[in-house]
């Protein structure tokens, strides 16, 4: 138990951070972001064992982070919790104009055309690899996303500035 | 614009805050939960043999009140004044064809067992329940259920259950694991028709494997293992199915 425990500390260490930006992306928020990777990585622990065998357990994980936020989306009312401290400050190196402008175009898709494009644009997976991801078919990932880039194109069309950006 | 959209994402997720999750934290209260959880397993597990322990203990001596050949179970009311449920009596025809089921699959999970050196099968019995714990469409049916255990090395023993009984064919073959994470689940329709249900479970910390049919006949057979105590199990899926495909294990001879 103790060398699971050790062996899934050293494997979500080094995915945390590029788990918490997925999740940002999908959510457009670092603290539901935070809660999504949380509960993730609750059911990978309980499912250490077996998912540590798997030839890719970072599909697994994926995919269980898609399902928390997928489960989010459908009860709202579980989306706020009260809190007795106050989080930290955005740190904000970025641009925010920049940053909050991707954000709201992805806001605007439906969720699993917002996921398709995460999934094959930011976490860089193949059609097939997206598709397993979504549980679904190749043909749909790639439906999803040419209406998904459509859906993008036509909004940078009234928008001139992110247009040059995008 | 694929590359752009790479760009304007990273740049979107860039610089993120210091994180809430603590992993420490996290690993501790699951640990946690998973005790809480192993522990309602065995009350609920030790519930269960208490009160089939209460079952054989009181047969013999309720033997004399129930009479010989009754379809169903009944409840009596011995001098303590408690009810307490006593299984059917078979007819001869079930007793019968009890035996013969025993005895198929003795023969078949030893053939099956020969694939995996180190383990044996034992105590195998079946007995017919006019309503079989598995229900279908909210209707419990009658069938033969039989159970047995398997003992591999390390003395790590699983539980065999298996149930055969007539039951329509479902007409709804999604699989629960859109309902339950825990659980693995596939479908899948034979050239003959034949439903075969494979699934996979680890909720509740115990892992079990399952395999059902639903043959043509209207026949459906269900071999299910349960791992024992954190062990391995021993029987694939296709094993299970391999059992549950035995022809001899029908409701009728």
């Amino acid at each position: 138990m103790v060398s699971d425990a050790s062996a899934y500390r050293d494997f979500v260490s080094a995915r945390l951070d590029g788990l918490r930006r997925t999740a940002y992306l999908l959510c457009g928020d670092w603290h539901t972001a935070d809660d999504l990777v949380s509960t993730a990585l609750v059911k990978l622990l309980r499912h250490w064992r077996r998912v540590s065998a798997m030839e890719q357990p970072d599909a697994y994980v994926r995919r269980m982070l898609l399902r928390a936020w997928l489960d989010e989306r459908r009860r709202p009312w579980r989306r706020e919790h009260a809190t007795a401290v106050l989080p930290p400050a955005r740190t904000s190196i970025v641009d925010p104009t920049e940053r909050l402008a991707v954000l709201a175009l992805l806001a605007e898709l439906p969720p699993r055309r917002r996921a398709v494009l995460v999934l094959r644009y930011f976490c860089d997976l193949s059609v097939e690899e997206t598709a397993r991801t979504l549980g679904c078919t190749t043909g749909t990932v790639k439906s999803q996303t040419a209406r998904a880039l459509q859906a993008l194109r036509a909004r940078l069309v009234g928008v001139p500035g992110p247009e040059k950006e995008a | 614009m694929m590359h752009e959209l790479t760009d304007a994402m990273r740049t979107a997720a860039a610089a993120p805050p210091p994180t809430s999750i603590d992993l420490d934290r996290l690993i501790a209260g699951e640990q946690r939960a998973g005790r809480r959880r192993r522990a309602a397993a065995m009350a609920a597990a030790a519930l269960a043999m208490f009160a089939v322990a209460a079952v054989v203990a009181a047969g013999p001596r309720l033997g004399g009140h129930n009479p010989v050949g009754g379809p169903g179970p009944s409840a009596t009311v011995p001098g303590d004044g408690k009810p307490v449920m006593t299984p059917p009596a078979l007819t001869p025809d079930q007793r019968l064809r009890a035996e013969q089921l025993t005895a198929v699959l003795t023969q078949a999970v030893g053939s099956v067992l020969s694939g995996h050196s180190g383990w044996a099968s034992s105590v195998f019995a079946f007995t017919w329940e006019p309503a079989t714990g598995w229900t279908g469409a909210g209707v419990a049916l009658p069938g033969y259920t039989g159970t047995g255990l398997l003992t591999g090395p390390g003395a790590h023993d699983t539980k065999l259950a298996v149930l055969v009984r007539l039951a329509p064919m479902p007409t709804d073959t999604t699989c629960v694991k859109d309902a339950e994470p825990d659980v693995e689940c596939t479908v899948q329709t034979e050239a003959d028709g034949s439903q075969i249900w494979r699934a996979e479970s680890y909720g509740g910390g115990q892992h079990v494997r399952w395999a059902e049919v639903y043959r043509p006949d209207g026949v459906h057979v269900l071999v299910s293992e349960t791992a024992v105590g954190g062990g391995p199990i021993c029987l694939t899926l296709d094993d299970l199915v391999a059992l549950a495909h035995t022809p001899q294990l029908s409701v009728t001879g």
